[in-house]
């Protein structure tokens, strides 16, 4: 075989059908994976804009000099924050506060909305307050009895309250607020001589750069800072419901990802078997002329080649190409400024796997076609359509390899899935076996018609297998991203329900809360219990007392050095679930503790480790009883640590609370403080509003791939009702011949189809079903929500598609066979 | 429908198929009667036309012009389902390549047309035919292993076991041995014989053509009646 040669055969037609698969299998990919890519850099950068950087540093000392050198980046803009807790004063009044001085940069990401006088319109600011000026909170304003022009007294210095904080990004976290924040500039830090004198300041290095950079960065911080301390925080660390929201969206990414590749993959594996079944006289013929195994699989390997390199170009293009048009045209929101190259390392790398993934599902076919006996050209009747053992063991390999290959190159998906969905397949070729010879048995005794077409699958156990399995997977693929969506969607809906908290109250006295219930009820607000709130202060474990400096572990040290929000409940507040340990029963006199799993695998403690805290000067010791899962994106109250009442009986305490206001209550709530001098009022109404936000742009990117699986899917599934195009073909064009009415083979094979796709539908929705119920307790962590009329409509829309796309592959020889029978009956 | 009427009579039927340059016409005014329970054999060489002229004779495809008629029946009178029937009552053929389905075994494939028909009968009439041609020993075999000679064998069977008024068989021996076409060939005509099957065949072998009542040679587009056979 020359090269020649092989070029003259990769641009024959009957190659058409696996260029035609790889393109749009390629283009699937690639449109996925770019918008998996658009959509995680998408979400990342709105999370960092809310963060206020794309990475944090924090230490308890200042950076050394050398440290902050070392690790210098290019693409890496930096900015230093001083922050800690102080009391300020105005006008004789004197309040808790948290200091934050910020540098030159500041913010880093996101926008400073700021009022100049209370009530008044936010102005969106991109840099913080000038020298000599303080911007602070409006509750704050009200406590002290300020104005906006009037001075603020920070240690030393008396600064110019400039403007109220509605925003401020890297300070006003709404759920760290336990001391309204002021903000200054780094520059007057000195004029007020508190750095010094302070024990808890806590130095901050904000990060801005692209996602190389940060790495780059990154790596340069853990090489350098060992020994250092450092506390290194992403957006996603800080923030739960951040962190909860893009873990969601990204699992359905990768539930997306993984299943647009599982049928990318079989339609390429049945395109490229349809491609070598029509070669197959022709490489016999070859072997009859002498032609060595080896050329042959050298000719096989170049053709591919060729073919693989011109389906990826043009895959690629056309990838790129939906992928501009849907971020343009479908999911606009998605579309940021910077829409240049950043996601051309996905590009290629999901080029690069496309392109082995391609040639690797030709393999299996190649082994067909290499083992091909001379003989094969003597033979009058084409041999039957089927897979063997080996062609089905070696499809399955390749698999495995490919996607091994997708997942090493950081193609996205989920091992996870890639085990069910072989599971899967395996399962319900079983059960479509049994399901058909049992159907097949009692039915051909009943209805004559019926029991044919059955014993017509049963004789073609391969293509029944291999159909079922492929169309069973399809439904199971899209049924199961339809069920996960609704379930996200339903959870989206319960973060932001109509009694969703919109503002937190904390600060209250326990003497102030019946008082400040009743007047909550009376301008008709909706409070969530009260939970007591304990600041606290770690100081042994197990009997040893901790000391920062001899601690290694950075979760730990950090709870060292600084007080902690704790807790006390004599039941589990609604939404945690225990996941070890079992939870104090109601009334318990022990001294039990119950930790956030996460918080205590940073902690480094563990079930029956002994607690020992302080509060305001009292010891008191409790035992970790139970590990739980909490609510992050509820907008309620969560702590990391809560205690049985009886652990904190007698100790100082105040109360907090969420509630749901109506807009009218605003002002209302603002103006609580001043009635009730000890509360702070947080409205937590624009974070609601930023994660609605970010979550609207997921939810459309999730209906963009939903609409690329669907097209993957739509022609795989017709590959696989024109498995046996040829084998029907003749038999088709025989019954003609021999008499069969055209509508009776049309009732034939409606039945045989609708059977098919009758069974693949209900098995593909029952594995959707379990595996999405699953799925929703365990990964997506919401409540499952079945969407019960495309659960039940999957079998009969399935066995729809499977006739209609039956019906349009035998078009041709249903129309040739009402007309040249006998030229088409031999015709090879 | 009378005895009296020739199995099959043609009447001036031309057929013309398109061409890359323009129509071509492959069959031209093509009179011609035969007899119910004669052998007719149609010669000719390869791409004279033989097997698109039983195609017609058959049914399967109307004639561009003319009229065809089976036992006095105008077959474009009958809508397609009509001529369905005609094919599955009357009607049966043989191959050159056989084409048995590869999915059924030598006796489904023999009862199938029958049971299309909803024969009371069909399993009896399928394992006599089979026996009748000497496969009474591979009923439950595939047609994968089968030889060439039982295969063709087979599709006999399936051919004979309807009972039909007229046979077509297009080259019935071209993919077969000397002996194992010598079989089919005494087959064909002593069934043919014992159930006064009107027999039409298409073949190059002028052996086999030589054993029929009438032989027509298609030339040109035009048949020639009892051509010399050397």
């Amino acid at each position: 075989m020359t090269p020649g040669l092989t070029w003259r055969s990769v641009l024959r037609a009957r190659h058409v059908p696996f260029l035609v698969a790889m393109i749009l299998a390629t283009a699937a990919l690639i449109t996925v994976s770019l918008l998996d890519g658009r959509l995680h850099a998408s979400l990342t950068r709105h999370a960092a804009a809310a963060f206020g950087a794309d990475l944090v540093l924090t230490r308890t000392e200042p950076f050394p000099l050398r440290f902050l050198k070392a690790i210098r980046t290019p693409g890496i803009t930096e900015t230093r924050l001083v922050r800690f807790p102080t009391v300020v004063g105005s006008g004789g009044e004197t309040h808790l506060t948290e200091l934050n001085a910020v540098g030159i940069h500041y913010p880093l990401l996101g926008r400073v909305h700021l009022k100049r006088q209370r009530g008044g319109a936010s102005q969106i600011l991109t840099r913080g307050p000038q020298a000599g000026k303080v911007w602070i909170t409006p509750e704050l304003l009200a406590a002290l009895g300020a104005r906006v022009g009037g001075e603020l007294e920070v240690g030393y210095a008396k600064l110019v309250i400039s403007g109220l904080l509605a925003r401020a990004p890297a300070v006003t976290s709404a759920f760290a607020l336990f001391a309204p924040p002021i903000l200054i500039n780094r520059q007057m830090l000195v004029e007020t001589r508190l750095v010094g004198t302070q024990s808890r300041i806590e130095y901050e290095l904000l990060v801005r750069g692209s996602a190389d950079a940060v790495r780059m960065f990154s790596a340069r911080v853990r090489r350098q800072g060992r020994g250092l301390a450092i506390n290194v925080i992403t957006p996603r660390k800080q923030a739960a419901q951040i962190h909860r929201a893009l873990s969601r969206t990204e699992h359905f990414l990768g539930l997306a990802i993984t299943g647009t590749l599982f049928l990318a993959f079989l339609t390429l594996l049945l395109s490229a078997r349809d491609a070598a079944r029509l070669e197959r006289s022709e490489v016999a013929l070859l072997r009859v002329f002498g032609l060595k195994r080896g050329a042959l699989l050298r000719h096989l390997m170049l053709e591919r080649a060729i073919q693989v390199g011109i389906g990826t170009v043009l895959g690629g293009a056309l990838g790129f190409g939906c992928y501009r048009l849907v971020l343009n045209g479908v999911a606009p929101a998605l579309a940021g400024s910077d829409q240049g190259f950043f996601l051309l390392p996905t590009f290629v790398t999901t080029l690069v796997a496309t392109a082995f993934l391609s040639y690797a599902s030709a393999l299996p076919a190649w082994f067909w076609l290499f083992r091909i006996s001379p003989a094969e050209a003597l033979r009058s009747e084409p041999p039957r359509e089927g897979w063997g053992a080996g062609q089905a063991t070696a499809s399955v390999m390749v698999l495995i390899v490919s996607y091994g290959f997708w997942y090493a190159l950081g193609g996205g998906g989920s091992l996870r899935y890639l085990a069910i969905s072989l599971s899967l397949i395996l399962t319900v070729s079983a059960l479509a076996f049994l399901s058909l010879r049992l159907l097949g048995r009692s039915l051909s005794r009943m209805h004559a018609e019926l029991g044919w077409v059955l014993s017509s699958l049963n004789r073609r156990p391969a293509f029944v297998a291999l159909s079922l399995a492929s169309l069973t997977l399809i439904i199971f693929v899209l049924v199961f991203l339809e069920t996960a969506r609704t379930s996200l969607y339903a959870g989206y809906g319960q973060m932001f329900g109509p009694a969703t908290p919109n503002w937190f109250v904390i600060g209250i006295e326990p003497g102030e809360r019946t008082r400040l219930k009743q007047l909550l009820q009376r301008h008709q607000i909706k409070a969530r219990p009260f939970a007591p709130l304990y600041v606290a202060r770690l100081i042994a474990l197990n009997g040893h007392r901790l000391r920062a400096r001899e601690t290694h572990n950075p979760g730990r040290r950090f709870w060292i050095r600084h007080d902690q929000s704790l807790s006390a409940s004599a039941t589990l507040p609604a939404g945690d679930r225990i996941v070890a340990g079992h939870f104090w029963p109601d009334g318990t006199h022990d001294h039990d503790a119950s930790l956030v799993r996460g918080f205590a695998h940073r902690m480094d403690v563990h079930l029956g480790d002994r607690l020992e805290y302080q509060v305001a000067g009292t010891r008191f010791s409790t035992r970790i009883t139970s590990l739980r899962t909490v609510r992050w994106d509820h907008m309620t109250p969560n702590f990391f640590v809560l205690l049985s009442p009886a652990s904190v009986r007698g100790l100082p305490h105040s109360y907090l609370t969420a509630v749901r206001a109506p807009e009218t209550a605003r002002t209302f709530l603002s103006r609580l403080p001043s009635r009730f001098p000890g509360v702070t009022v947080i409205d937590i109404r624009l974070l609601i509003r930023e994660l609605r936000h970010l979550l609207t742009r997921a939810a459309q990117a999730i209906s963009v791939l939903m609409l690329s699986t669907l097209a993957a899917a739509l022609l795989l599934a017709y590959l696989v009702v024109a498995l046996t195009r040829e084998e029907r073909t003749r038999e088709i064009t025989l019954f003609r011949t021999l008499g069969v009415r055209i509508t009776k083979i049309m009732v034939w094979l409606a039945i045989e189809y609708g059977l098919l796709g009758l069974l693949a539908g209900a098995l593909g929705a029952l594995a959707a079903g379990v595996v999405g119920w699953l799925d929703a307790r365990t990964l997506l962590d919401v409540r499952f929500q079945p969407d019960w009329p495309v659960l039940l409509a999957a079998p009969w829309v399935t066995a729809a598609c499977t006739l209609g796309l039956g019906f349009l592959a035998l078009a041709p020889t249903l129309s040739a066979s009402r007309t040249r029978f006998w030229q088409a009956l031999n015709s090879r | 429908m009378s005895e009296s009427l020739p199995a099959v009579r043609a009447e001036q039927v031309s057929h013309r198929y398109a061409g890359s340059d323009g129509p071509i016409e492959i069959l031209r005014e093509i009179e011609l009667r035969i007899e119910s329970g004669a052998s007719w054999a149609l010669i000719g060489i390869s791409g004279s036309g033989k097997t698109t002229l039983l195609s017609l004779l058959a049914g399967l495809e109307p004639p561009s012009r003319g009229r065809i008629r089976l036992f006095g029946q105008a077959l474009d009178e009958l809508d397609d389902d009509g001529r369905s029937d005609l094919r599955l009552a009357s009607i049966g053929f043989v191959f050159q390549s056989f084409h048995l389905l590869p999915t059924l075994t030598a006796f489904e494939n023999v009862a199938f047309p029958l049971r299309i028909r909803h024969l009371p009968d069909a399993r009896e009439r399928a394992r006599n035919a089979l026996f009748a041609v000497g496969l009474g020993h591979r009923l439950s075999h595939k047609p994968e292993r089968l030889s060439g000679g039982e295969q063709q064998r087979v599709a006999i069977a399936r051919a004979f076991a309807g009972g039909p008024r007229i046979l077509f068989a297009d080259e019935p021996t071209g993919n077969l041995d000397f002996q194992s076409a010598g079989m089919v060939a005494d087959l064909l005509f002593e069934l043919n014989r014992l159930h006064e099957t009107t027999l039409i065949l298409a073949t190059h072998d002028r052996e086999l053509a030589a054993r029929c009542d009438h032989r027509n040679l298609l030339k040109e587009g035009t048949l020639q009646r009892n051509p010399e056979i050397p």
